[in-house]
């Protein structure tokens, strides 16, 4: 049982997006822009920072919805989400973003962490200044999702599978849907 | 200087804020629900 009461039956996330939903519509409205708008990054690499990150902080519910979103992105490639959340070094991803996840490694550690070499590395492999700052803000506010489902104690399924269809919905509906309170399927 | 190319002279969050209007506009409506929403005690204006 979460630490507050929670609609049952709404796993992470959704259970407290429920019963705040001033802070869920301005929650979702910056998901949507950080995973789903137009940009240079695609969503499923996106979505890749924000499993690894969410992975990173140990956090079932976003690693698990994330990686099914950016698996779904890529036409349900599971496998290369599992080999990036394992060790994204050997993955079959292109260096820019390695060196994109290694900079969202160091937020999720603390903002400080971040050194100049990171960034030139990331400059090396031809990431833009937006490309960099896109990266830190989707490393930070995943810190923030991640306690927020985790600080609430929230019900998270353990199978990926029960993640497949949220994934499929994150990644081709997208997070801002007037009734998504009402149907409770996806954060 | 910060990592990457930001308005001079803006302090802190500032200066990203302005470099990425899109992001700033659900992160300031986050921060006016969470700081100074109706159920978040006073206000800062009633300090």
């Amino acid at each position: 049982m979460a630490h507050i009461q929670v609609p049952e039956g709404a796993p992470g996330i959704l259970g407290p997006m429920a019963i705040s939903p001033e802070s869920t519509k301005a929650l979702r409205e910056l998901v949507e822009v950080l995973l789903r708008r137009p940009n240079t990054l695609t969503s499923a690499e996106r979505e890749m920072i924000a499993m690894y990150v969410s992975s990173q902080n140990d956090c079932c519910f976003c690693q698990l919805s994330h990686g099914a979103a950016a698996a779904e992105h890529l036409g349900g490639d599971y496998d290369l989400i599992d080999r990036v959340k394992r060790n994204y070094a050997t993955a079959q991803i292109s260096d820019k973003l390695k060196s994109l996840l290694a900079i969202a490694g160091k937020v999720q550690k603390g903002g400080k962490h971040v050194t100049p070499e990171d960034i030139a590395r990331a400059r090396q492999q031809g990431a833009t200044d937006k490309e960099i700052h896109d990266t830190v803000l989707i490393a930070a506010a995943f810190c923030m999702f991640n306690r927020y489902v985790d600080g609430l104690d929230t019900w998270q399924p353990t199978d990926p599978n029960d993640y497949r269809e949220m994934g499929q919905i994150m990644a081709h509906v997208g997070y801002v849907r007037p009734d998504w309170e009402k149907t409770g399927e996806a954060a | 200087m910060a990592h990457i190319q930001l308005p001079e002279g803006l302090p802190g969050i500032r200066g990203p804020m302005v470099f990425s209007p899109e992001t700033t506009k659900p992160l300031c409506d986050l921060v006016q629900v969470l700081l100074t929403g109706p159920h978040s005690g006073r206000r800062p204006k009633e300090k």
